[in-house]
This record gives C-alpha cells, structure tokens and sequence, in this order.
C-alpha cells in the first residue's frame, strides 16, 4: 500500500472544477426547484379537489422514481419524442423535475402548521386571494420551512453526484476523471468524498445560522 | 417478452440487495445510537464523525470508494458485498439519527419507573424502551427504506445488474429505450408503493397492539 496524494495536489484545479459546477448546479436546481414548488402547492392547499388530486398523483409518482432513472428517462428517453438536450440542460431540468415534488410536498406540510389564526387575521384586515398568499401565507411557510429547505438542498448535492454517469463535469466525474488517468482509486474517492463533507458542513452550519435568527424573530 | 423478464430479474436484484442493505443497517443504525448515549471517550466521538460524513457523502461515491478504492488499502470486496455494504453502512448513519430522536424523545419517568421495579438497565431497554421507540420509529423508518430503494441505482457503477442498470443497457441494445425505462420507472414506483403500503400497515397494527394494552 502506498499512497500518493502528490497526483490529487496536482489535479487540483480538476477538483475545483468539479466543486464549483456541483455548487452552481444545485444552487440553481434549487432555485428553480423552489420556484416551481410555490406553484405546485397551490393546487395542493386547493380546497378543489379536482385541483388537488392531479397535484397530488404527480408529488406521489414523483417521490417515487430513482434520481437516475429519472436522468435515464430525459436523456435517452426525451429524443425518442425529438427532443434533444444536452447534458448541462439535461442536469438543471431533472433537478427541478426531481425536487419539485420534494419542496412541495414540505411547503404543504409548513403550511400545515401555520396558526389558522394568522390566515384569518389577514382575511380580517381584507387580504383576499394572491394578496393573502404573497403577504401572510408565504412569508410565514418560508420562515417555517427553511431547515428543511437547507436539508433538501443537501440531499440535491447528493443526488448529483449521479450525473456523473451521463459525464456532467461535477465533483464525482472528475474524481473518476483523475482516478482514470492516474490510478488513484482511493486518494481521489476520499478527497472528493472531504469536499461534499465540508459543502455540507457549510450548509448545515448556514441552517443553524437561520434557525437563530428565526428563534429571535419568534420573540417579538 | 424476454426483455420483461430481464427486467423482472433485474428488479429483483434491486429488491434483494435493498432488502439486505436494510436489514443490515437498521440494527446498525439502532447500535450506532445507543453507543453515542452511552458517552464513551473516543467511540462517542468517532462515530459522530461517521454519522456526519456518511450523511453528506452520495451513495455513488461511497459506493466507489468501498469497491474502486479500499483495494488500494489491501481490502478486496465482491461487487455484490461492497454494494450490500455500502448501502447499510449508509442506511445505518440515518437510522441512527432516526434512533437517536426516538430514545431522547422517550418519557423519562418510564424508565425510572422501571428502575424502581428493579429491572436492570438491559431489562429495561429491551422491555421498556425498544418496543416503545420501534413503534415511534416505523414512519420514519419506512421512509427511510423508500430512500434506500431510491438510492441503489447506484450499485450499478460496480457492475451489478440492477433495475436502473438493465434498463439502460436494454434500452441501448434494442433501440427502444422509451419502453425499456417506462416499464422499470413502473416497477420502482410499485416497489415504493408496496413499502409505503407494508409500512402503514404494520404502524396500524402496532398502533392497535398498543391500544389492547
């Protein structure tokens, strides 16, 4: 056994790389993800059922199917339909895809457990409809649902590692880059493995930060 | 169709190598907690530190390093058992999470009460507490394992066949890679289906075990 962590030293800059499009990636799945899950719970808090049970049948399949067998289905399976994507658009739109379901489904649950008092607070004071939603129901599902929101973003940073299988250059591609070209199976394995623990250290260390801040705003 | 019975086998696969990932980790994860409350010096601490790195490490590259990786250190595993390793060495990092809030969420005066019966602290844990967090814990639990499903296309890296892998293989060799993928998108979605339905079962009938007593 001998180790050469010299040859992960040198490919560096392979590493950042791989770091910084795993971070941009799920930064902006995320985003996008989020977007799409305030309009998916919309027809899920629906009081028509005719609304809410196609919301619910798409979170429910949704939640069901792999990450990879989803990537799988957009990559291979779309251009069968004439529709040919490459592989950055291929990972942003199976990251939105994946997780919408996902950030719906735990906005419903935060709204869930939203004092009912609040909502008829705001009806009280003559919010109705988009204006109620945008000034009392959101804010407070947001404020509500932001650990787990941090969680979800994890969980995305995990699942991207599978798109190293269609060759997005990500973190866990370019380990298997180096360890291709050089033969350092564990050096480069472990060291990518240390950088998706430190980013979710970060991140982790960014929602304790949130609940702080949170639990101060409870006071007033 | 051969190529349904493939993936039925490949299915299969999946079905057997998650089942064990489980079946090995949740006991693991249920050990890992009950060490870390215990507050040993050094063990305490170590596995901290693997709950927290395991949590934040995709199954993919865990999965490379155990088979692509360890035989650099001497360590030489079958595909079959790196994988099954793998997978419970994960499950068993969020099981022991799952554990953990079940036992500090456990009514105090329960095991004090214990204590004054006379029961030993081992008495009192497989008596007392277990029966009472298991039941706690099958919701979570159960999800959990749905997560494991989800997660073990992975294996595929290493060369197990599996539902994820076959389909894909499938799907390039025939030239039909919509009906290779629908058809196994369909099989995991029932296998999801049919752990979430085994998991609400066995929660209502421990619920009503419960209401008997």
């Amino acid at each position: 056994m001998n180790l050469r962590f010299e040859v992960i030293w040198n490919q560096l800059p392979m590493f950042a790389n791989g770091l910084w499009n795993t971070v941009w990636i799920c930064v902006v799945g995320m985003l996008l993800s989020l977007m799409a899950g305030i309009i998916l719970v919309l027809p899920l808090i629906s009081r028509r059922r005719s609304l809410q049970l196609p919301a619910e049948l798409f979170v429910d399949v949704g939640r069901a199917i792999p990450f990879l067998m989803l990537v799988y289905l957009v990559f291979y399976g779309l251009p069968s339909f004439g529709l040919v994507l490459d592989r950055w658009t291929t990972a942003i739109v199976c990251l939105v895809l994946y997780n919408t379901a996902y950030i719906a489904e735990i906005l419903r649950s935060a709204w869930a457990n939203i004092p009912r008092g609040q909502l008829e607070a705001g009806r009280a004071f003559g919010f109705t409809g988009m204006g109620l939603l945008r000034r009392i129901t959101l804010p407070q599902i947001m404020i509500a649902a932001a650990p787990v929101l941090g969680n979800q973003l994890i969980q995305i940073i995990k699942d991207s590692a599978f798109l190293a299988i269609i060759t997005v250059p990500e973190l866990t591609h370019a380990a298997r880059t180096v360890q291709a070209n050089h033969f350092v199976p564990f050096e480069s394995f472990i060291f990518a493995a240390l950088m998706y623990w430190g980013l979710c250290l970060l991140i982790e260390a960014g929602i304790k930060q949130v609940e702080q801040v949170r639990a101060v705003y409870a006071k007033y | 169709m051969i190529e349904l019975r493939l993936l039925l086998e490949s299915a299969l696969i999946t079905c057997f190598v998650s089942l064990a990932g489980f079946s090995l980790g949740i006991p693991l994860g249920l050990l890992v907690a009950v060490t870390r409350l215990k507050r040993l010096p050094v063990i305490t601490s170590v596995l901290a530190v693997y709950v927290s790195f395991i949590r934040s490490l995709p199954l993919l590259l865990f999965i490379m390093l155990f088979y692509f990786g360890l035989p650099t250190l001497g360590i030489d595993l079958n595909p079959y058992v790196a994988g099954i390793l793998a997978l419970a060495l994960n499950n068993a990092a969020f099981a022991s999470e799952i554990w953990r809030g079940a036992i500090a969420n456990f009514a105090l005066d329960q095991i004090e009460a214990a204590k004054a019966y006379g029961m030993t602290e081992q008495q009192t844990f497989w008596r007392i507490t277990l029966p009472q967090i298991w039941r706690a814990s099958i919701p979570p639990i159960t999800s959990e394992i749905t997560l494991l499903v989800k997660a073990s296309p992975a294996i595929g890296i290493i060369g197990i066949d599996d539902l994820t892998r076959r389909a894909s293989t499938l799907a390039a060799s025939n030239y039909e890679p919509v009906r290779m993928l629908t058809i196994a998108t369909l099989f995991y979605v029932i296998i999801i289906l049919a752990i979430t339905q085994i998991g609400r079962m066995v929660d209502r009938r421990s619920q009503r075990q419960y209401e008997l007593v």
